[in-house]
């Protein structure tokens, strides 16, 4: 019976201390699974967290990031070697595969490009993206197990626009393998060409001239300059006479005008770059001491006239600069006042409705500028004075602040003949065209006025090295007065000049200098 | 028959023993009653991030407007205390304080931007951690200075140049206030150095942007920097 109740103690207490086993096992695993839950929710928030990073806009913004400044370094190459053209039906398929590269892993291949080596960069890719982006992932148990971009196209969306698409596949993984997210973004987005360095200009101008390498970059106003159009209003004005041509600004004899300076309170050196504007008693009234001083007149008063012995339609003229007069054998002659500078006889001209223009000087004042035209030179009318009244369908006054503004601003703009952005990566830029985005400028000034180099080639940028010697324009950089004009001693600007096609897409026919009116070259 | 219940009672009584016992453990190991507090810290520093990443900068000590509040703690140089402390630190509870630090990339070590522990001037927020510590991290994504491209063109003929790019959103500079403002396409020079101590004026038509601009690209390079931000209970 003892043995019985021992056996009997000895399994209840063997049942007891299972009991007690089986407990603290439950509570240890009840405590490991709370922990796992715990972890879990962690890693599922940080693989949350890690998604909600890489947002459809995130990619969006990181594309565009690394787009930007892929485009920039490719821009770079180019203008030392140009990329390849593909064939005729894709000819910016190297451009396409030059980018994708970049994109996917921050460098292109030689081949891509006429010489020069790879463009090799560390960051600015996908693939330094998904190496940072792992660097924080993984120090949270996270990470892109991979990537791949597929559909990459490149093109342009607007003269100044290069638009890109592509979709993106991401693949993220927890360091264990045992939670997968993958995750496809479609992207597309455009990039500004606006402040790029014109790649075209600058290969084919360092080709031209050693040292000479022309850096021009990408400007645009696509609300006054959308279009390659005319650029040049006449003011319609009644012209009676004058001799010669002119671009000033305008300074009043008499009386005053917004942003017109009195001639009288001009600092006498800088008179020479004013058009005085006056009736004749006004000019007078100044007396010759200051009138000559400006470079040249607008008489808006007309000449007092008398009849002669020598028949109709020949009159003495009076109260006019260079008046003519008759003799009493009836030949022609100039009376007093004699000026041999520019003038032109507006009786109507309204000082205040002139075009305001900068004035280029220390004061970057507004002032109101003209371009007057006349039939005839200065040497021509005072050689035969009747020059002074002949022809008057080639004589007027003309605004032309739109065309000025284009070129000083250094503006581009449309021109279904002209190269678009892609195709000035591409060699041989200026023998291609896009109809639809076509971009073209004028180049002109200090940094391209080598006269054997550039003589007087057409300064529109297709045109510059083609070798063709161009007409001059009027009123335009290094053009502004015959003297300058004359090109002895030839501006620091170079001379502006443009061919017959250009001339008739800005609309210069009235102002260029082979259109029969006083010349440039006298 | 006693001694078996003597026996069977002390069983039990040591079987509550350690059933006290081990709750004591369990409940002193484990911090469940915590769970909530690192949960709400977890979800407060997440969400603070996430908004700090998706607002645009418009607190004081915003170096880049256009950039997300996130990129401009991330990427600003200098001193980024008032930027921290007017957007995140109005996210954070007065009652916890919090730690805001940047890692360059791999091997860097962390940068502690600002900490409320440290900074005398904030008497609001938490200086210590009495219960838990919680740390969440986000990558961003930038250019690694300031896009320098002009967005305008720069060159003086009265307003007119810059006139066409009004209200423009684009990346960059406006020319007017570039190192080109003021001078003419058709004359504008720089001073560029022959290398011997003497000048050379340079027509600024055949330098460089970048080198008129003085830096060395117009569009910089990219680069990832991580954000972590600690909050203390």
């Amino acid at each position: 019976m003892l043995d019985k109740k021992g056996f009997l103690f000895t399994v209840t207490v063997f049942l007891i201390l299972m009991y007690i086993l089986l407990s603290i096992s439950v509570w240890v695993k009840a405590i490991e699974s709370s922990e796992r839950a715990f972890s879990e929710f962690y890693k599922e928030s940080t693989i949350e967290l890690t998604i909600e990073q890489i947002t459809p806009d995130k990619m969006h913004d990181t594309a565009h990031v690394i787009m930007n400044r892929n485009l920039q370094r490719l821009n770079t190459q180019a203008e030392e070697y140009a990329v390849k053209a593909g064939l005729p039906e894709d000819e910016n398929s190297h451009v396409r595969a030059a980018l994708l590269e970049m994109l996917a892993n921050g460098s292109a291949a030689s081949e891509h490009f006429d010489g020069g080596a790879a463009l090799p960069e560390k960051e600015s890719s996908f693939k330094a993206w998904v190496a940072d982006l792992n660097d924080s992932l993984r120090a949270i148990g996270v990470y892109v197990s991979g990537f791949e971009i597929s559909g990459f196209q490149v093109g342009q969306s607007a003269m100044d626009k290069v638009n890109y698409s592509f979709n993106l596949t991401l693949e993220l993984k927890d360091l264990t393998n045992t939670s997968s997210v993958s995750r496809t973004y479609e992207i597309s987005d455009e990039l500004s060409i606006t402040g790029l360095v014109d790649p075209a200009l600058s290969r084919e101008s360092r080709e031209a001239k050693a040292n000479g390498t022309i850096y021009r970059q990408f400007f645009f106003d696509k609300t006054d300059y959308a279009e390659s159009a005319p650029m040049v209003g006449e003011i319609k004005q009644t012209v009676t006479g004058g001799q010669g041509w002119l671009y000033a600004p305008l300074a009043s004899a008499g009386a005053s005008a917004t942003h017109v300076p009195l001639g009288k309170h001009i600092f006498s050196p800088d008179r020479k770059d004013y058009i005085l504007v006056g009736t004749y008693d006004e000019m007078e009234a100044l007396t010759p001491l200051v009138y000559d001083d400006f470079a040249g007149y607008i008489l808006t008063s007309a000449p007092v006239t008398a009849k002669t012995k020598c028949g109709s339609g020949k009159l003495d003229e009076s109260k006019t600069f260079n008046p003519i007069s008759y003799s009493d054998k009836c030949e022609i002659g100039t009376d007093a006042p004699v000026v041999s500078k520019p003038f032109i006889v507006a009786p109507k001209f309204n000082l205040s409705k002139a075009p305001e223009c900068p004035l280029l000087n220390e004061t970057g004042a507004t002032g109101r500028c003209v371009l007057m035209i006349n039939s005839y030179s200065e040497a021509e009318v005072g050689s035969d004075p009747s020059k002074k009244n002949a022809e008057p369908s080639k004589r007027g006054l003309y605004d032309v602040e739109d065309i000025r503004t284009f070129v000083m601003c250094g503006f581009y703009t449309h021109n279904a003949k002209a190269p678009s952005y892609l195709q000035r990566l591409l060699p041989d830029p200026y023998t291609r065209n896009s109809t639809d985005y076509g971009i073209e400028t004028f180049v002109i000034g200090n940094y391209a006025n080598d006269y054997d180099v550039y003589d007087t080639h057409s300064r529109l940028d297709r045109e510059l090295f083609n070798d063709l010697v161009a007409e001059k324009v009027r009123g335009l950089p290094g053009c502004k007065s015959s003297g300058a004009c004359a090109s002895d001693p030839q501006p620091v600007t170079g001379v502006f000049a443009v061919r017959e096609g250009t001339k008739d897409d800005y609309g210069l026919g009235q102002i260029w200098c082979d259109n029969g009116a006083a010349g440039c070259d006298e | 028959m006693r001694a078996f219940i003597f026996s069977l009672d002390a069983f039990v009584a040591f079987t509550l023993a350690l059933i006290a016992i081990y709750s004591l453990i369990f409940f002193s190991s484990v911090p469940s009653a915590y769970y909530y507090m690192l949960t709400q810290a977890h979800y407060l520093a997440r969400d603070t991030l996430m908004a700090a990443s998706t607002s645009a900068c418009i607190a004081g000590g915003c170096g880049n407007a256009d950039a997300s509040v996130l990129n401009n703690i991330a990427f600003q140089t200098g001193s980024r205390k008032e930027l921290i402390r007017g957007t995140i630190g109005l996210m954070v509870p007065s009652q916890f304080g919090y730690s805001v630090s940047v890692r360059d990339s791999a091997g860097q070590p962390w940068v502690v931007l600002y900490n409320t522990s440290v900074d005398d001037s904030d008497n609001e927020h938490a200086k210590t951690s009495k219960k838990l510590t919680v740390s969440t991290q986000v990558m961003v994504f930038s250019y690694t200075g300031a896009v320098n491209k002009l967005v305008s063109s720069p060159y003086a003929y009265g307003d007119k140049c810059s006139a066409g790019a009004e209200g423009t959103t684009e990346e960059g500079i406006k020319g007017s206030e570039s190192a080109y403002a003021g001078t003419l396409i058709t004359c504008g020079t720089k001073k560029m150095s022959n290398g011997d101590g003497t000048y050379t004026d340079v027509p600024l038509g055949n330098v460089r942007p970048s080198e008129v601009l003085g830096v060395r690209d117009v569009v910089p390079e990219s680069e990832a920097k991580i954000v972590k931000l600690t909050i203390f209970i």
